[in-house]
């Protein structure tokens, strides 16, 4: 039996027990004495009831529903990046961020939207800050759309070059989707029958992905640097008929599908870590390493790295937009809320144990050696052959982000219908706006500085999570309660991310200037094969220094009229 | 507690997380995609109690005690402002 205090479980049995303190003390508090739920106030759920939209839903389920909603692939990635500080600030920003911002966030939301009729965050923005923050929080949504499918679009390429097989197992899932869309919606088969199917479907999967890896080594061989870019291609195409094709053919049974894998992979991290001591797996990765690594200062870059598992504004649409439309009473809202979101924040440990059991060699700057950590976690307590592990979990990565990224991509396209208006309303057609919600992305993409397009996804993400706080605290004084506990983490995620994306909005900015002044390429944030074209490479930076700009002064002003707002509601309220 | 309703009301949360994780997304879809059709017969139907005749006439009348428990919840849907933000997908 290995030392303890060299294996992962110690940690994160500790972030268990700080998890249990934020939920029976912290969040009970905030619950009784701020909200003051009750159980006798009638919920959207049951006022407005028409069995689609608002209906009750038991609260274990409408955990597990939040649960699997909320944690996706932001909890798994982050501590990838956040790593180059060591694991100990990786390790305190997920315990602490989730327990004094994490939750608060996503129970706070669900609240607000439950003590308003059920609106959603728009709405929401609209009646309690104005109507041109509204406007200002959709185009800065569009900005966060694209970085965020430039950023999957990425890593799903880099997943399918990197572990030849995976393009054909995520194939088979895609194929089996299609036939369990047809028999659940056209021929109505029984539930049960295609549960089994989907479960076979992701065996088979995975055996497909361990046997034959053949063709895509060949693929990525005959490429060479080019074979990344060319998966590219293929996940556009795909992309583009899962958002083009109607929901129930392609994407609902996919989302369906994808869900087995994933919450099994989940489980099999969460008790790898745990039982760590019992089966001799030992942490490699230094505790410490220095505050200023090349990608950037400890603060403000590690508060964005980690978003969910920490703190994740989009969780705050998730709760406004569905669940909280569901709760069956107001004191389930902790239990869903912040219950689930310190669950995520034991994934994200989880994921960050799969690292931490990898020294700095076998991580070697590749994102993708979470498969390698995640399988000696798993083949160390489950037995089984590296190969099948390694299949299952880079099966695990890219369906997670696949999912994510047929939704992000369909989002995109209801979302330009809604947004452009007018001249360019041209922009909204469903297939121009799929198109351009693809090319864009897999242009940012191409360029290869995923880190910095990681920076600015977290980056956007956490302030979306500041400006919900701001909005919650805006609700809790129109309430005449006291909105410390939202107030100040709000107002520190406005300033870590701000500062954030003007951190990595410089680092493109002065890669910009130094290629204008002396022509020298290397300072500009491309990987091959863009780097091999210092012009292309250098329109690239331009066009992100731009985005970062933009993400800025949208967050900046988005600022303002919150706290104008915020100011208003303190006058009316004294 | 006894131990055996404890681990009875253990297999049940079980169950009911598994069920909120694995099924209740899909429950949605399908909701909505069947209230997208059934909403359209609705108001083509009944529009009338929206304020916009379109098709009010004997028939729709004799359909009536059919649809009488849908009524409320299209009605709610149909003047419901919508916002590009209540469909936001679960991204975690």
């Amino acid at each position: 039996m290995a030392d303890i205090l060299q294996t992962p479980s110690l940690w994160v049995l500790g972030a268990l027990v700080a998890y249990g303190i934020a939920y029976f003390v912290y969040s009970k508090w905030v619950d009784e004495k701020i909200w003051e739920s009750s159980p006798d106030r009638p919920t959207p759920a049951h006022m407005y009831m028409d069995g689609v939209e608002f209906f009750p839903v038991s609260r274990s389920v409408l955990y597990g529903f939040q649960f699997k909603s909320v944690a996706a692939l932001g909890p798994i990635l982050g501590p990838f990046v956040a790593l180059y500080y060591g694991w100990v600030p990786a390790l305190l920003w997920i315990v602490l961020g989730n327990m004094f911002i994490g939750w608060v966030q996503d129970y706070s939301t669900i609240m607000i939207t439950v003590r308003n009729e059920g609106r959603s965050m728009g709405p929401l923005v609209y009646q309690y800050v104005g109507e041109r923050p509204r406007s200002i929080l959709l185009g800065y949504l569009l900005f966060y759309l694209l970085i965020i499918s430039a950023v999957f679009i990425y890593l799903i390429s880099l997943f399918w070059a990197a572990f030849p097989g995976t393009f054909l197992a995520t194939l088979t899932i895609i194929v089996f989707s299609v036939i369990i869309g047809h028999l659940l919606y056209k021929m109505q088969a029984n539930i049960y029958a295609v549960t089994l199917l989907a479960i076979f479907a992701v065996v088979l999967a995975v055996f497909i992905g361990v046997k034959v890896p053949g063709p895509e080594q060949r693929i990525n061989e005959a490429l060479g640097k080019n074979a990344q870019a060319f998966w590219m291609v293929v996940l556009a195409v795909i992309l583009f008929i899962a958002s083009i094709a109607p929901m129930p053919t392609f994407i609902t049974p996919m989302n369906f599908v994808s869900t087995f894998p994933a919450l099994a992979g989940v489980a099999i991290l969460i008790i790898g870590a745990l039982v760590s001591p019992a089966v001799g797996v030992t942490l490699k990765q230094p505790t410490y390493t220095e505050f200023w690594p090349k990608i950037g200062p400890l603060f403000p870059v590690l508060f964005v790295s980690i978003a969910c598992g920490a703190i994740s504004g989009w969780h705050s649409l998730v709760s406004t937009s569905t669940t909280g439309k569901q709760l069956d009473v107001e004191t389930d809202a902790r239990p869903v809320g912040a219950g689930a979101m310190l669950t995520e924040g034991m994934l994200a440990l989880s994921a960050l144990a799969a690292y931490m059991v990898l020294s700095p060699e076998e991580i070697g700057g590749k994102i993708s050696s979470f498969v390698l950590g995640a399988t000696r976690l798993s083949s160390s307590y489950l037995g089984g052959t590296a190969a099948m592990w390694k299949a299952f979990f880079a099966l695990f990565l890219v369906i997670y982000a696949i999912t994510v990224q047929t939704l992000v991509t369909r989002y995109w396209r209801v979302f330009s219908g809604e947004v452009f208006t007018g001249g360019l309303s041209f922009l909204g057609n469903k297939y121009i706006a799929t198109i351009t919600g693809l090319a864009i992305p897999v242009l940012f993409a191409l360029s290869g500085s995923w880190w910095n397009l990681w920076i600015y996804f977290g980056g956007s993400n956490q302030l979306l999570a500041g400006l919900a706080l701001m909005l919650v605290a805006i609700i809790i004084v129109r309430m005449k309660k006291p909105p410390t506990y939202a107030l100040l983490p709000a107002i520190f995620m406005t300033i870590v991310t701000i500062s954030a994306l003007i951190w990595e909005t410089y680092v493109y900015a002065h890669g910009v200037w130094v290629y204008l002044t002396t022509g020298d390429a290397t300072v500009l944030q491309a990987k091959p094969p863009l780097s091999e074209h210092p012009k292309a490479a250098f329109a690239m930076n331009t066009v992100f220094v731009f985005v970062g700009i933009a993400l800025v002064l949208l967050g900046l002003m988005m600022t303002y009229y919150l706290v104008e707002a915020f100011k208003r509601a303190k006058q009316e309220a004294s | 507690m006894p131990l055996n309703r404890r681990l009875r009301a253990a297999g049940r949360w079980l169950r009911d997380f598994l069920y909120g994780a694995l099924y209740h997304q899909l429950y949605l879809d399908s909701m909505k995609y069947a209230a997208s059709y059934r909403d359209f017969v609705l108001f083509m139907l009944y529009s009338d109690l929206l304020g916009v005749p379109l098709f009010s006439n004997t028939l729709t009348l004799r359909l009536l005690p059919y649809v009488l428990g849908e009524l409320y919840g299209w009605r709610v849907r149909a003047v419901k402002e919508k916002d590009v933000t209540d469909v936001a997908p679960e991204l975690g």
